[in-house]
């Protein structure tokens, strides 16, 4: 398909070879979209992860006694809360509350005098790419601290014991303990985060609709509009792949990376 | 000594706190928004809890949007989709782990790489497919496609617990005569069973939340699955300036969230599980 201009109906129009290629790579916008995904990866795996290590740990050094852990459970149940809610939806509800007129959050913003803060976040495209950003580590956050605590729970409490009985501060024993035997699950969070990142569809199709003027396209919204919006299946289709490509030859490398990992460690 | 710490741990107990209010926000600001009427929601401080309950928003979504249809929908896909990604991965698990495959790395590494793949460079061809064979348009298809794909996580999760399972068990049975089919379904699933539901649910969970098969696949509002009936019907704003009817958005999206809520309360532990089970 991606070698054929086709608006989606009827019979193929014509067979182009690798010219649909060619036109994407002189695209301004497909690279545009390209790099708004790749800008993506911060607020969809680094951010998340980091915070994720850091409130896991903290979750577990300090609240794991009898009365604090019923806390660290609520805690865990509300961070993961926006994991389990369809995407479309908590798009929608992000999209009502950041609408710059009548949505909540400028409401509140004004109403206690940030009204400089109360930006339009729909039509300012570097707003816009803020506001995505931060529905994007809320809703991934819940997933890296889940993992990370089903990880601490695996780590020898001796060790850490040990550390603390030899004057190891909480960061040290952070730094040099905790976050190095949490390795094979910050391999795991990785891949899919970052994967996650250069295919994200949802969050940006349903909070701003890649707009305004395509100031937040990803590959992925973009192949869509190609897709339906200009009938051009052919071209969205060459897209498509090669998004798939590139994440392709990075879940390879990763994957390769972590079995040398493996064995390094035997 | 004994006070500082507790001051310590209060404090970080706070703050982690203050992280998770900051988390639940959008989702009290959606249920207040949702309770009140138009003319509290626009005079009244937007955190605050309503003056006067206003149910009239929800009955008329539920009017308007035909939830029940729309919930069977959802069934239909998320259960269509499970069993069939179970029962694939079940027995693609089973060939790798104590069938002892040959290509077992290739195939896992086959595995890893369908579910990395971006939906739509499937979702394309299928609904090209679906058109060709004119089933374009109906449920059976998009539970077919998201199942047949979803096999790959479930063969990939089941693998990893399977690779523990005790070999002694499978030789016993051997050994009594039972035949292979027989060690597959009398052995191995029963204590298998767990991992099997986890993985299940885990699929279900996803089926119900997918977006690109339904987006491509159903055209028409009365086929789609609630969220996504859902999200189009009240939530799509046509990107200009008139913006969103926050009222309505927020208690359509409620409505959506609900049956989603209901399944992390009744089977948060089992969900966690599913999801850690990939990673160790």
């Amino acid at each position: 398909m991606s070698f054929t201009q086709w608006p989606g109906y009827g019979p193929i129009q014509e067979f182009l070879g690798f010219r649909n290629y060619q036109r994407i790579f002189a695209d301004n916008d497909f690279w545009v979209a390209f790099s708004h995904a790749l800008i993506f990866v911060i607020p969809m795996s680094i951010v998340p992860t980091l915070l994720g290590v850091f409130i896991a740990s903290l979750t577990f050094d300090f609240l794991s006694t009898r009365y604090a852990s019923k806390v660290a459970t609520f805690i865990r149940s509300s961070l993961y809360l926006p994991q389990i809610i369809p995407v479309m939806i908590t798009g929608i509800i992000w999209r009502w509350i950041i609408d710059p007129s009548s949505g909540s959050l400028n409401i509140l913003l004004k109403s206690i005098g940030l009204k400089s803060l109360a930006l339009n976040w729909l039509v300012d495209p570097n707003a816009a790419m803020l506001a995505l950003s931060f529905v994007m580590v809320w809703i991934q956050l819940g997933y890296t601290v889940v993992v990370f605590l089903s990880g601490l729970s695996r780590l020898n409490p001796y060790v850490l014991e040990a550390a603390h009985m030899d004057g190891a501060n909480w960061w040290q024993r952070f730094r040099f303990i905790t976050s190095r035997e949490l390795g094979p699950e910050i391999a795991v969070i990785l891949l899919t985060t970052v994967v996650g990142a250069l295919k994200v569809f949802a969050p940006v199709y349903y909070v701003t609709g890649g707009g305004p003027d395509g100031a937040t396209n990803v590959p992925s919204t973009y192949s869509f509009q190609a897709f339906f919006g200009g009938n051009k299946v052919g071209y969205a289709s060459a897209v498509t792949l090669i998004l798939a490509t590139v994440i392709v030859i990075f879940a390879l490398i990763i994957i390769r990376f972590q079995r040398t990992g493996l064995r390094g460690e035997e | 000594m004994k006070l500082k710490r507790f001051a310590k741990r209060t404090s970080i107990g706070l703050a982690l706190l203050a992280v998770t209010a900051i988390w639940l926000a959008p989702m009290w600001l959606t249920l207040v928004a949702s309770l009140k009427s138009e003319s509290e929601y626009k005079h009244s401080p937007v955190w605050a809890w309503p003056k006067y309950l206003n149910f009239d928003t929800f009955h008329d979504v539920i009017l308007h949007a035909d939830v029940a249809q729309k919930l069977s929908n959802s069934l239909q896909i998320a259960l269509g989709a499970a069993t069939i990604s179970v029962t694939m991965g079940f027995f693609i698990a089973y060939a790798i782990s104590i069938g002892r495959l040959k290509y077992r790395g290739a195939v896992i590494a086959i595995c890893v790489i369908t579910f990395a793949l971006p939906q739509e460079s499937m979702a394309f061809p299928v609904y090209t497919f679906t058109k060709l064979i004119d089933v374009y348009g109906s449920i059976p298809p998009v539970y077919i496609s998201l199942g047949i794909l979803g096999s790959a996580f479930s063969a990939y999760l089941l693998q990893a617990t399977m690779n523990h399972f005790p070999r002694e068990l499978i030789e016993a049975s051997h050994i009594d005569g039972a035949s292979r089919l027989q060690t597959m379904f009398r052995v191995v699933f029963p204590v298998m069973r767990p991992s099997i539901a986890t993985v299940f649910l885990l699929m279900f969970v996803n089926a119900w939340n997918e977006y690109w098969f339904p987006i491509l696949l159903l055209p028409d509002n009365k086929d789609q699955p609630l969220p996504m009936a859902i999200a189009e019907a009240f939530g799509q704003p046509s990107f200009t300036s008139n913006g969103i009817d926050p009222v309505l958005a927020s208690a359509a999206s409620l409505l959506a969230i609900l049956p989603s809520l209901f399944i992390y309360l009744n089977f948060q532990k089992a969900l966690v599980r599913g999801v850690t089970l990939g990673t160790n």
